[in-house]
């Protein structure tokens, strides 16, 4: 029986992963698919093991903490049961591994760690987006999972922050040459959101040949609609009011009510019950935020920025697309990224 | 571990407000809405401590988020209005006192449950 090929989509967030987890990696009869997505739900994982293995180890443990052999061995035993069904690639797909969030470690030590549990024949996935369009769409996700803060302070704190935030991770040049090295330039396919928009059947055509199998999906359905600018600046609004989830320390996980079982399974506590609150207020949130529901008129979300730190950016995306540009055969200026 | 109810604890922030207690009282309201973000009254009492604690950005951010969670309450609308007043925004605060005439007309003609 032949071994099935391994895959890793490592994102972009906001840039159809969503999408390709719950229509691609998960609905494709010939793959054996690690989640996220499984089942065709969000978030989703092919069991909590698997959650707490890409939400918790991989994302966030530090040297002192990660147990290797213990997430290896729960990788290997469903790349066994792949192989026993039959199935033609096995994998896992988790924007969060080309990006940084709060308390995540750095991209590069995912990325080896991946190599080590995945072995350097892993073809990998990478969809790339305008890098403004990109934080736009993660600010106002942002904002739905609790985020208060406007869209100024957001990107002045990426900015001013960088040392640790995610800016750096839209140097997708860089990431790019990381993965080639790690998995050799072959592995790794590298498409656009924008291309993805344009042309689906193209482009998940280009994704179905790189892991070797038929390709059945030619559209996906958009998984993630676009709130309106209104309703997202009433709900920042009762964020400021309650603070949750992205609006509390930098220490605290984010998104930790996905996976109540590390705490009570492998810290051995109950699931702090402010973790449960956040997952309830999220949940409402659509629900609750009414505009009309305020005597007065609610402005639209604002996207204004202060003048240099929208320079300074510009400036660095601009950089980076250039070597991205070198780097692939992306025209990175006919697609309208900063240049 | 603290074993009293949300709802005792509640009580206990509205008897330490009334008690003039300002700052226990807001200290404890934030506490509870860590664990029950969405209850409107904890939002409106905790506007109200703010507001005689000086904090009118803090005092608005609850004020709107009780109207928000909580639009037909007379008592959430005029609080609102009072901190927009206090603020010198004369034009919301007047939507807010409208709202609040309109919902207490509306209230005074329900016909009677009996």
């Amino acid at each position: 029986m032949q071994q099935p090929v391994r895959y890793i989509h490592i994102g972009y967030p906001k840039a159809a992963s969503t999408a390709l987890q719950t229509h691609l990696f998960a609905k494709h009869g010939s793959l054996y698919h690690l989640g996220a997505g499984s089942g065709g739900t969000v978030a989703n994982y092919i069991d909590d093991e698997m959650m707490v293995d890409v939400e918790v180890s991989l994302r966030t443990e530090k040297e002192s903490v990660y147990q290797r052999a213990r997430t290896i061995e729960n990788f290997e035993r469903h790349f066994v049961k792949a192989k026993e069904l039959g199935k033609l690639a096995v994998g896992l797909s988790s924007e969060s591994l080309s990006f940084t969030m709060h308390h995540d470690i750095d991209p590069a030590q995912k990325a080896a760690r991946l190599q080590e549990i995945f072995g350097a024949e892993t073809r990998i996935i990478i969809v790339i987006r305008n890098q403004w369009d990109l934080l736009k769409s993660l600010y106002r996700e942002y904002v739905l999972g609790g985020l208060h803060v406007d869209y100024a302070e957001f990107a002045y704190s990426i900015y001013y922050n960088q040392a640790r935030s995610c800016l750096y991770d839209l140097n997708y040049a860089y990431t790019i040459t990381l993965y080639r090295q790690l998995f050799g330039a072959d592995n790794v396919l590298v498409v656009t959101f924008e291309d993805l928009q344009r042309s689906p059947d193209k482009v998940l055509g280009q994704i179905q040949q790189h892991l070797e199998i038929p390709v059945e999906i030619t559209r996906l359905p958009k998984a993630n609609t676009r709130e309106d600018d209104v309703f997202l600046e009433t709900v920042r609004r009762l964020n400021c009011a309650v603070r949750p989830n992205h609006a509390r320390s930098v220490i605290e996980p984010i998104g930790a009510f996905r996976y109540p079982s590390y705490f009570e399974q492998r810290l051995g506590v109950p699931v702090d019950a402010r973790i449960l609150e956040d997952q309830r207020y999220i949940d409402s949130i659509r629900d609750v935020a009414k505009p009309a529901s305020l005597p007065y008129p609610i402005p639209a979300l604002d996207y204004s920025l202060d003048p240099l730190i929208e320079k300074k950016t510009d400036e660095l995306f601009g950089e980076w697309n250039k070597a991205l540009d070198s780097l692939t055969a992306i025209n990175t200026f006919e697609l309208g990224y900063p240049s | 571990m603290n074993t009293t109810t949300i709802e005792e604890q509640f009580e206990a922030a509205v008897s330490l407000y009334l008690d003039g207690q300002y700052a226990s009282a807001e200290t404890l309201c934030r506490d509870l809405l860590r664990i029950a973000s969405l209850q409107p009254a904890i939002h409106h009492v905790l506007s109200l401590i703010c507001f005689h604690l000086g904090k009118i950005n803090d005092a608005l951010t609850h004020a709107e988020a009780a109207v928000l969670l909580e639009p037909r309450s007379i008592d959430h609308l005029s609080n609102l209005g009072d901190i927009h007043q206090a603020r010198f925004d004369h034009n919301k605060a007047n939507a807010c006192y409208k709202a609040a005439d309109t919902l207490a007309l509306l209230m005074t003609n329900l016909p009677s449950a009996e």
